[in-house]
């Protein structure tokens, strides 16, 4: 009897501990205070040597009229303080991403707009210069780096129908490969793996003006950034507009804009966010440090009423 | 005598019984009458009711179906009675409350009807459904049967008919096209089964390598390519909206399309190919996307020679600092007068000037420079749809026709040089034409 009691309590929770864990409870965001909340264009993440810092991009009109435009890149209290000025050929809202080099100092990496081709440029401590692909005339935008990889290599979606990696951007042997068809990309790098997040799109209006709504769909490369499982949803039937991710304890950890709202993945656990226009977030960011996972996005950005909003919470 | 009387009473009585019976017998026979053989039962004439049935939906066949400009393919059937409205994400009204109908000239048109039936036979009986389209000079026939019985459901479908006569061989936007039906039940005589409408457009040719069939695409193409039988005809012809820069009208909301946005703007034109373009929120697009338009109307109509070109100070120029512009007209070179026609010899805005900005698509000052642009060559010539210049002959024509000179927008001050007017510049190309495969 007693022996019949135990197996059965083991039964039981064995299967509580297979059942997987919904969290019902919603997270909350904070708002970050900002100077220009309205002039903010995207924000994002960035682990440096002081720890997570979240950056914000903006234009600023200068006074050579409509053409005088110049890329801003701040942080810090108020997101004001500047960490880079960078002239735009034309104005426009560029693609852009952060990462740390080895020494700990920021590297970006930014479109910039020539009138028919977007052209890629690494920024660091040297200045601007150019990723060649030794092909011109080839157009790209959406660079992300490669989260954790050495190296700070790079994707980026070229002639808007696929993803490419630059392996070694901004070296001489700059070159490009392709990976697969889709609207968004970025890859996080695992050990020997990648794990490679894309969208492709659906019909139907776009958030804004041209955040294309799409389907999520991951799968692992090897080493030379080749797929080599099948495809699967991390987000099954979700209508996804953004999306950012990183790796944590419990696996890849995804952040999304969708058609339902902002929604977090971490592993198998789902978790949605109290906010009151969830059809007007933009710009997700995610990071995994230090045992908690960081959260950001723009609310209603580039209105009298954006706000720059984050959270915080263990893994 | 008592005998007598006995005997009396008793044929009276007779008499009397048989005098009943007869006229019993009478009111028999006169309520039994026709019923009966000789006295038997009989039954009325039956009623004969014939079907009664209208026109209620189209499902097209052999067709191209319609893309609503990025929310999607629109439905079958295409033609729907109760139809007012089509939902694709958001209410899209068309003309006439009914999907675009799309087919290559020469083709039949083809389409199962399916009918209500608003009147129930008496008996199963074959009705006979004809209907006819007229337009221009072509009138279109097609002929078919249904069988509609007293316990038909409510909605009877009759077998796919095809035309009598294929489409002509030629461009088109038929708007409306119209089919109106006649029914004949059993033989009894033709009368109005309904009429249906919906707007047709005719490519020249298939479509090529896969190209949706964007509706804007198809009525900007289409109707200024009316009756257009070859592929050089199409090709003028479509370039006439742009060349004009009449407005050019995304179909699924009526939003005008445009070369740029107006400063402050311009930072929010994105859109680089037809599909972005047509879903941009702002329905405002670079070069890319206009030079794609063109191409794509192109390739709508199964027309595949057109190429992309981009153009730039040189093809290996790269990105970064130093970055090299060309002005697009109009800009004055004011003072001082040009030491060399190939260096940076004025201040950009001080010493040269914007005296007028040739408009775009939709939008009359779009950017005044850039590094790089998209036009499109096709049959020898060069074409401009996002100014709608052109055709130009050369590359020279072009740059002449399109460029005042070039700018360093990166220098400080920002320098302005290479005056287009000064010799040899007219004649000397200062940009890389470079033509990207399709």
């Amino acid at each position: 009897m007693r022996v019949a009691l135990v197996i059965g309590l083991g039964i039981l929770s064995s299967g509580i501990l297979l059942q997987r864990p919904m969290e019902n409870t919603q997270i909350g965001w904070s708002t970050v205070e900002a100077a220009d909340a309205a002039a903010i264009t995207a924000v994002r993440w960035s682990n440096g040597k002081d720890g997570p810092a979240l950056v914000a991009s903006s234009t600023r009109r200068g006074p050579g009229g409509a053409m005088d435009s110049t890329l801003v890149f701040s942080r810090g209290a108020g997101l004001r303080v500047e960490m880079l000025a960078a002239q735009q050929s034309l104005p426009s809202q560029p693609g852009w991403d952060v990462a740390v080099d080895a020494g700990g100092a920021p590297v970006f990496v930014y479109t910039d707009a020539g009138g028919a081709i977007n052209e890629l440029l690494l920024h660091d401590a040297r200045g601007p210069r150019p990723i060649t692909t030794g092909k011109p005339f080839e157009s790209f935008h959406g660079p992300r780096f490669v989260k954790h990889a050495p190296g700070l290599p790079l994707s980026a979606i070229q002639d808007q129908t696929h993803a490419v990696i630059f392996k070694s951007p901004g070296t001489t042997d700059g070159g490009h490969s392709a990976i697969l068809d889709c609207e968004t990309a970025l890859a996080l790098a695992d050990r020997d793996t990648y794990h490679f997040i894309y969208k492709t799109r659906l019909p139907g209006p776009p958030r804004g003006n041209s955040i294309v709504r799409g389907a999520l769909h991951a799968v692992d490369l090897d080493k030379g950034f080749t797929p080599r499982t099948k495809a699967a949803e991390p987000l099954p039937g979700a209508v996804v507009f953004e999306y950012d991710a990183d790796l944590a304890r419990a696996g890849t950890v995804i952040l999304a804009t969708t058609a339902a709202g902002t929604t977090l993945e971490a592993g198998t656990v789902s978790r949605s966010f109290n906010e009151p226009f969830p059809q007007d977030m933009t710009s997700p960011s995610v990071l995994v440090s230090g045992g908690r996972i960081y959260v950001a996005a723009l609310e209603r950005a580039q209105t009298r009423s954006a706000r720059v909003v984050m959270a915080q919470f263990p893994e | 005598m008592g005998a007598l009387i006995a005997g009396i009473a008793l044929i009276l009585v007779a008499a009397v019984a048989l005098v009943a019976a007869l006229v019993s017998s009478k009111d028999d026979a006169d309520n039994n009458f026709g019923t009966n053989p000789v006295g038997g039962p009989t039954t009325p004439c039956p009623q004969i009711v014939h079907a009664v049935i209208r026109i209620y939906q189209l499902d097209f066949a052999g067709n191209h179906i319609v893309e609503c400009d990025e929310f999607g393919l629109f439905p079958h059937p295409e033609w729907l009675a109760p139809r007012t409205q089509i939902t694709l994400f958001l209410e899209i009204a068309t003309a006439h409350g009914q999907c675009p109908v799309c087919y290559t000239s020469g083709q039949p048109v083809r389409f199962t009807p399916t009918f209500e039936v608003t009147t129930w036979p008496t008996q199963a009986e074959t009705v006979q459904v004809r209907a006819v389209a007229a337009w221009r000079n072509v009138v279109m026939h097609w002929t078919g049967s249904v069988t509609v019985s007293p316990s038909s459901p409510k909605l009877v479908a009759a077998s796919q008919v095809t035309s009598d006569v294929p489409l002509p061989k030629c461009v088109d936007c038929i708007d409306p096209f119209e089919t109106a039906w006649e029914m004949n039940p059993a033989g009894q005589g033709w009368s109005s089964a309904g009429t249906t409408s919906n707007v047709l457009y005719v490519v020249l040719a298939d479509p090529a390598n896969l190209r949706p069939a964007f509706w804007t695409l198809l009525d900007v193409s289409c109707r200024a390519a009316a009756l257009q039988t070859t592929d050089t005809g199409v090709i003028a012809a479509v370039y006439v909206p742009l060349s004009a820069r009449q407005p050019i009208i995304r179909k699924r909301d009526g939003r005008p399309l445009t070369y740029w946005g107006t400063p402050p703007k311009y930072e929010e034109t994105d859109a680089r190919s037809t599909p972005m373009l047509l879903y941009s929120g702002n329905g405002s697009g670079q070069c890319g996307s206009w030079a794609n338009f063109l191409l794509d109307i192109y390739q709508l109509h199964g027309i595949t020679r057109g190429r992309k070109v981009v153009l730039a100070r040189t093809k290996h120029n790269v990105q970064g600092t130093g970055a090299i512009g060309f002005l697009v007209k109009s800009w004055t070179f004011i003072t001082p007068p040009a030491s060399s026609p190939n260096n940076w010899t004025h201040t950009l805005y001080r010493q040269c000037e914007l005296s007028n900005q040739v408009p775009g698509q939709g939008n009359p000052i779009p950017p005044a420079w850039f590094r790089n642009h998209f036009i499109v060559w096709i049959d020898g010539r060069y074409y401009d749809p996002s100014y709608g210049s052109g055709p130009f002959n050369s590359q020279g024509d072009w740059e002449n026709g399109s460029i005042d000179g070039l700018a360093d927008c990166f220098a400080q001050p920002q320098m302005a040089g290479f005056d287009k007017k000064l010799p040899p510049n007219p004649t000397t190309n200062l940009l890389d034409f470079v033509s990207i495969p399709e």
